[in-house]
């Protein structure tokens, strides 16, 4: 019985499926062949009926399935989950210091982003720079160097880890602060710029992350590096630490961390560490151990009518004992001191937001502190000192017009007057 | 370790000493703190009764208050006290001398007035939510004027802001606080939505965020660009 009825069943679909192709289509004009004579209906009587909410509804839905599938076809057809992004920033600049010639300057730091899906993530920054005289007139180069290149692995909300070229996390201002569209003036603090003593990039890996306490957020990075160098051979530097240096030179890691406290979103406070052991092979054992804090704090302060922006950073740098150049052969030695250097800087920045004026609230004014000591038997020896006032103009954003004035308090260090215009992109 | 200068030892240690003590205390306090963590709806309370504007209402201020919430204002906008720091204080917009035709513009088209303004247009809001949002502005200053009606009045437990809102308008502040720590904020129309996943991935690893952070913060940007 049931196959009859499915024999039937078949049969009457199979009729009706015949009547329906045999049958003219009142649609089409050929579909039905005129009789000489007749006349055609009015095309009015050819329109559609209203269709009903039921199948504007279905319509809606056939469409946005449409939709659907042309986006997964057009999201198949890309890249997977492969974004990239091109970022960075430029600046072009003129310092005159005081002892030294004028001169302009240029630098481009492309940086390559690639998020290879949601836990991969490449990033690639390259260092292009033009830089004059240095402040006793000598020498002029171009630089180019691969900043950074690392790979990141994202473990859970918590934490992240990566291996590569990145910026060391010691203190905050390598990793936040230094692009020039975001460093308030044209110049680093003496602790981070040339002869400095804080770490700069490294090869090597991190962990990171952050983890909420409470209403406050914790956050860290623990890394390993091959570590900086000691420079023991040049009369003008030995005992300081070369931290372009990328090779293990003896088979000893630099081993560090970083925590950072917010108990509010404004206001991060930082303690940073860092041991290695510097020397290179046939000098004697040297040990270094850096400690650094920081403090960065964004306020919106109604009674100046803007923001406020303050930051600092002190580090402690101390190299175990060693004499450099113990035959004399290098004709500096045999030099011995106590080698702790130690420095840092503190900013003050204020933007007057809330100006009825536009072009005062573009402006920025701002004010930095330096200090580095370096034991004065040292190659390069003594205490550093400047104050660096400077304004600010925004034209947008990320683009600034920057011009300050440093004052030396110390011989080792010029005045100098300094302009830049930054973007970043 | 030797440490050179005793005084700056001296000095730098009671400055991290005091910085550490002041963290502990505030970041630990139960008191409503601008933290910014979390959603903010505690800020988005106004005054039962606004007198502030004789053209507003007290359900148009519901509304606007209800849409100040669900559109992410306080991501960057400060009332009373609470919320971001990317765009201006709202808390007194009356007292500026602001007019309702004023306001209703700038909401909609934020760079007629400044053409360098990050703020995102909000081309999609009716008139009702607009003039909704004025009205709530406008009735702010009955808020925070010394004279006028004070907080005491203010009505507890509403609105009830969904889910994605919340985290948008959290995302918002944490935007302004923490990405506006250490730079400007680069307007949210710059990037579409897969660029500012990249970015928001490359700062996750810099600053860093934890993920929740990153993908409030995204969900901000990708709802203001």
């Amino acid at each position: 019985m049931r196959w009859r009825r499915l024999f039937c069943g078949h049969i009457i679909i199979l009729a009706l499926g015949i009547c329906a192709y045999g049958a003219p289509d009142p649609n089409k004009a050929g579909g039905a062949k005129k009789e000489p004579g007749t006349v055609s209906a009015p095309p009015a009587a050819q329109e559609p009926a209203p269709k009903s909410q039921q199948q504007i509804q279905q319509e809606i839905e056939r469409i946005d399935g449409e939709v659907a599938r042309a986006l997964r076809i057009a999201e198949g057809s890309g890249l997977g989950d492969t974004k990239l992004l091109i970022a960075g920033d430029a600046a072009v600049g003129y310092v005159d210091p005081e002892d030294g010639s004028s001169t302009f300057t240029a630098e481009f730091n492309p940086m390559l982003l690639w998020q290879l899906n949601e836990r991969l993530f490449f990033e690639g920054e390259l260092e292009l720079a033009l830089e004059g005289p240095d402040l006793n007139g000598e020498g002029s180069e171009t630089e180019a160097e691969l900043d950074l290149a690392y790979l990141s692995y994202t473990l859970n909300d918590y934490a992240l880890v990566s291996a590569g070229k990145f910026s060391v996390p010691f203190t905050a201002y390598h990793n936040h602060l230094d692009p020039s569209w975001i460093n308030r003036l044209p110049t680093d603090p003496l602790v981070y710029g040339d002869g400095g003593i804080a770490p700069d990039t490294g090869v090597g890996t991190f962990i990171t992350g952050a983890i909420p306490c409470r209403r406050a957020l914790l956050n860290y990075a623990v890394f390993v590096t091959n570590g900086p160098a000691l420079i023991t051979e040049d009369p003008e530097s030995a005992g300081s630490l070369n931290f372009d240096n990328f090779n293990d030179l003896n088979n000893n890691k630099a081993l560090g961390f970083r925590i950072g406290y917010l108990p509010i979103p404004q206001l991060e406070v930082g303690y940073s560490f860092e041991f290695s052991r510097p020397n290179p092979p046939g000098f004697q054992t040297v040990h270094s151990t850096i400690h650094g804090v920081d403090l960065n704090y964004l306020a919106h302060i109604g009674a100046v009518q803007g923001q406020v922006t303050a930051r600092g950073a002190w580090i402690w740098s101390n190299l175990s004992d060693a004499t450099y150049d113990p035959t004399g052969l290098l004709g500096f030695g045999p030099l011995r001191f106590n080698n702790d250097r130690n420095g840092g800087y503190a900013e003050v920045a204020y933007r007057p937001t809330d100006a009825g004026e536009r072009w005062l609230r573009n402006l920025e004014f701002a004010l930095r502190y330096d200090r580095l000591e370096i034991p004065s038997a040292a190659p390069g020896g003594g205490t550093q000192r400047q104050w660096t006032p400077g304004i600010d103009y925004w034209l947008t954003a990320r683009t600034v017009l920057k011009a300050a004035y440093a004052f030396g308090e110390s011989g080792d260090v010029p005045d100098m007057f300094a302009l830049q215009f930054a973007t970043g992109f | 370790m030797m440490l050179g200068d005793s005084n700056h030892r001296i000095f730098a240690w009671l400055a991290v000493i005091v910085a550490i003590l002041g963290s502990i205390i505030a970041g630990c306090s139960t008191t409503d703190s601008v933290s910014g963590l979390g959603p903010r709806d505690s800020s988005l309370r106004a005054p039962a009764d606004p007198p502030g504007d004789p053209n507003s209402s007290s359900a148009g201020v519901e509304s606007g208050q209800k849409v100040f919430a669900a559109a992410g204002c306080a991501g960057c906008h400060t009332t009373d006290g609470k919320g971001g720091l990317a765009g201006p204080d709202l808390s007194n917009e009356a007292n500026k001398g602001r007019t309702r035709e004023w306001l209703a513009t700038k909401i909609r088209n934020p760079k007629a007035d400044n053409p360098q303004s990050i703020m995102p247009a909000n081309a999609t809001l009716s008139d009702d939510q607009v003039n909704g949002l004025v009205d709530y502005l406008l009735s702010l200053k009955a808020a925070s004027a010394p004279t006028g009606a004070t907080a005491a009045g203010a009505v507890q437990g509403r609105p009830t802001v969904s889910t994605v809102s919340s985290a948008v308008t959290a995302g918002g502040t944490m935007w302004s606080h923490r990405c506006g720590q250490c730079h400007n904020l680069r307007p949210p129309s710059e990037y579409s939505d897969a660029q500012w996943a990249v970015a928001l991935h490359h700062m996750r690893i810099r600053v860093p965020l934890t993920g929740r952070e990153q993908r409030d913060i995204l969900s901000f940007l990708q709802a203001s660009n």
